[in-house]
């Protein structure tokens, strides 16, 4: 760092701009909720320590004027009413939505990438190179309360604790590989003086994770197939607070894509929430790992299913109208590709939790 | 031959231009690029852009904050297309700028100016959409990227590429010998500069995980460094948070052109303004800037901010009292001067809701 010094001076040009947006910024009024986000959603190793002296009326559909909700961030000061977009979901480019039903509490955040220092930190904790969009700080948090405001129970998403869960020092010979791989290793031994050379920290660079979530919770789920999301449920009622992030991205140096992406929707009496995992390796396979969480606010039960989708890049392609103008669209679609797939797995983990 | 000067103030405006003018664009292009060698020198002043992947509205950001050509000699290190929105109107203003100022304006080829790489990611996908179906447009352009050169020599001490180093390459005639009209192989070093990476923890070249592909170390670059007579190596092609990234000290640079990367990163981005090469303090300077506003328009196209339209939920704005009625006015009134400049269709546009199951 003391390099950059010595080196080259940086300057940044464009704080005019950011002073603007500072300006613009102090004139939206203070909200009640926001600092409490944002504190309890700014660092993302820290469990779910959180202080929660603020009370939280339950939700009705109808917004309420008199109603300031600690924990629900689209409502105006004013009249009560959502407002869309939301001011701190402007720039700078956080932004974390949270909402409140009864005594469930659902945070989200979205931030930047990582910046270089806590890419290099994560690295050195991981043993390995992260993907190219690391978003270290996005999360989806929910956490169930008990009467004294305490956490009875919890569930997080992060791309930290995913990427633990990546294979590291893996034999070389159980990896993956890209499509023109012994092509290129072929190529390369007809070079004389050629030295040999070694694969470098060995991983999993498709980025393939079994993560389903961090629970923190006293209470075990316990495997149950016969638990199945009521999608029937699922299908009737409006939503009333929805977001979309990606956990991590990388393209795998043009060789495809892997992508980790959450989706969460929060009705009046149930939320789901949708972690996909998508692979594409060009010429090579296709892989799909759906979690997905069912809350029931009034039944008070937790079933999580998780699922393995995959097929071969071939199986794929030829499910394609070749006819149409450019198929690889589809094959950038990850519904339409986790349609097409073979299941290989499935399990479903169920708990019921006390009133 | 086009008017060259009408086709750039469309350029500039964002529109784009018809197939035929393309065409004729290309085809001069070709001509002109094919005289300059793989291998290309540039004096001082110069400023160096990293990847734009299509995010036009940023590069005439840097045009801003940089100076226009032909005020200031831009060399761009490649990655135009792809991602971004835009890769049609920023590979063609580029061309167009390059047919204008042929002495000012410098592009290597970066490893998504090919074929293979456009089909994947996007640019393919512009240009069939943009331009009726018609895959003219895409075929067109693409094969101009076969004439693209490959490295820049900055006032013989400062060596720049997309990628990084080979194992290949031990000096600059074997850059030389290379026949790049061609579509980017899969190995060999024409590959190794425009997808290889340094990595801060090696010594030698090593593989990459994924089986094909180098990391390159410490002793490589200082081998290449001195056998060379060079003081650094400039290159792009990864995305850094900060817009730059300096490796080993600097031996090895960094430079990132897109800022908040496919509008959803939140990364800054810079250009490097290098005045002289003598290797001081007041010799180059990163000039770093964030999105511009046309682009963060874009950005607010991608954010769906986990608020559902507020007509669903909403009183009725009949049932609302006069005084919530006139602080609700009120409200619409504020965010619309916050959101100034925003588009009337994006301006408090309800987020995508999805019933995903």
């Amino acid at each position: 760092m003391t390099d950059r010094k010595i080196n080259i001076d940086s300057i940044h040009i464009d704080n005019a701009r950011k002073m603007s947006q500072l300006t613009q910024k102090s004139r939206i009024p203070a909200r009640p909720g926001q600092s409490m986000t944002t504190n309890l959603t700014q660092k993302w190793s820290s469990s779910p320590k959180v202080a929660h002296h603020v009370s939280v009326p339950a939700l009705s559909t109808k917004t309420s004027t008199s109603s300031h909700n600690s924990c629900s961030n689209p409502q105006c000061d004013h009249c009560g009413s959502v407002i869309v977009p939301a001011p701190v979901a402007t720039l700078p480019l956080t932004d974390a939505p949270s909402i409140s039903i009864g005594n469930w509490e659902v945070f989200t955040t979205r931030k930047p990438i990582l910046n270089s220092q806590d890419t290099e930190q994560l690295e050195k904790t991981l043993g390995f190179p992260i993907p190219e969009m690391t978003f270290g700080h996005n999360k989806v948090q929910v956490f169930k309360l008990s009467e004294d405001r305490s956490i009875e129970w919890s569930i997080d998403f992060n791309a930290i604790d995913a990427l633990k869960m990546v294979r590291k020092n893996v034999d070389p010979s159980e990896l993956l590989q890209v499509s023109y791989a012994q092509d290129w290793v072929n190529a390369r031994q007809h070079r004389k003086g050629d030295e040999i050379m070694e694969i470098f920290r060995p991983f999993d660079w498709s980025y393939t994770s079994d993560y389903k979530g961090t629970i923190t919770s006293e209470v075990p789920m316990t495997i149950d197939n016969s638990k199945a999301i009521p999608t029937s449920k699922l299908q009737t009622g409006s939503i009333l607070f929805f977001n979309d992030m990606i956990l991590f991205e990388d393209e795998l140096g043009d060789n495809g894509i892997s992508l980790l992406n959450i989706k969460i929707r929060v009705m009046k009496d149930c939320l789901l929430i949708l972690q996909r995992l998508f692979l594409r390796v060009d010429n090579v396979i296709f892989r799909v790992y759906d979690t997905r969480v069912y809350i029931d606010f009034e039944k008070l039960e937790v079933i999580r299913e998780f699922k393995r989708l995959e097929a071969s890049y071939q199986e794929i392609r030829l499910q394609i109208n070749v006819g149409t103008g450019d198929p690889r669209a589809l094959m950038r679609d990850t519904a339409w590709v986790a349609d097409h797939c073979k299941e290989v797995f499935k399990e479903r983990e169920y708990v019921q939790l006390s009133g | 031959m086009v008017d060259l000067d009408q086709c750039l103030e469309q350029s500039y405006e964002g529109k784009l231009l018809s197939e035929i003018v393309v065409e004729q664009l290309c085809f001069s292009f070709k001509e002109l690029l094919i005289k300059d060698p793989n291998v290309l020198h540039m004096r001082t002043p110069v400023t160096v852009v990293g990847d734009i992947h299509g995010q036009f509205y940023d590069l005439l950001e840097i045009f801003k904050i940089g100076g226009t050509p032909p005020q200031t000699n831009y060399l761009f290190l490649g990655d135009y297309v792809d991602r971004g929105f835009h890769s049609v109107e920023t590979i063609i203003i580029l061309i167009i700028l390059k047919l204008k100022y042929p002495s000012r304006i410098h592009l290597i080829r970066g490893n998504h100016e090919s074929r293979q790489i456009t089909l994947n990611y996007g640019f393919y996908t512009e240009c069939l959409t943009k331009y009726g179906g018609s895959s003219r447009v895409w075929e067109l352009i693409t094969d101009t990227f076969d004439y693209l050169i490959l490295s820049v020599i900055i006032d013989d001490s400062i060596f720049c590429i997309h990628g990084g180093l080979s194992p290949n390459i031990q000096s600059i005639e074997s850059i030389k010998v290379i026949d790049r009209y061609k579509e980017i192989p899969h190995e060999g070093p024409m590959a190794d500069l425009v997808w290889s990476d340094p990595d801060i923890e090696l010594l030698n070249f090593q593989i990459s995980s994924r089986g094909a592909g180098y990391q390159f170390g410490l002793n490589v670059v200082n081998k290449f460094l001195s056998e060379n007579k060079f003081d650094k190596i400039i290159r792009a092609h990864q995305l850094c948070n900060e817009g730059y990234q300096l490796h080993w000290g600097g031996k090895v640079v960094t430079v990132w052109s897109a800022p908040n990367y496919c509008y959803r990163c939140g990364n800054m981005a810079s250009i490097m303004e290098i005045f002289d090469s003598f290797n001081g303090p007041e010799s180059s300077r990163f000039n770093i800037f964030d999105a511009s506003p046309s682009s963060n328009q874009e950005y607010l196209k991608f954010i769906g901010s986990g608020m559902v339209d507020p007509s669903n939920h909403q009183q009725d704005p009949d049932e609302l009292d006069e005084e919530s009625q006139k602080r609700k006015e009120f409200d619409d009134q504020f965010f619309n001067e916050y959101f100034n400049g925003i588009p009337k269709e994006l301006d408090r546009k309800a987020p995508q809701v999805e019933y995903f199951l």
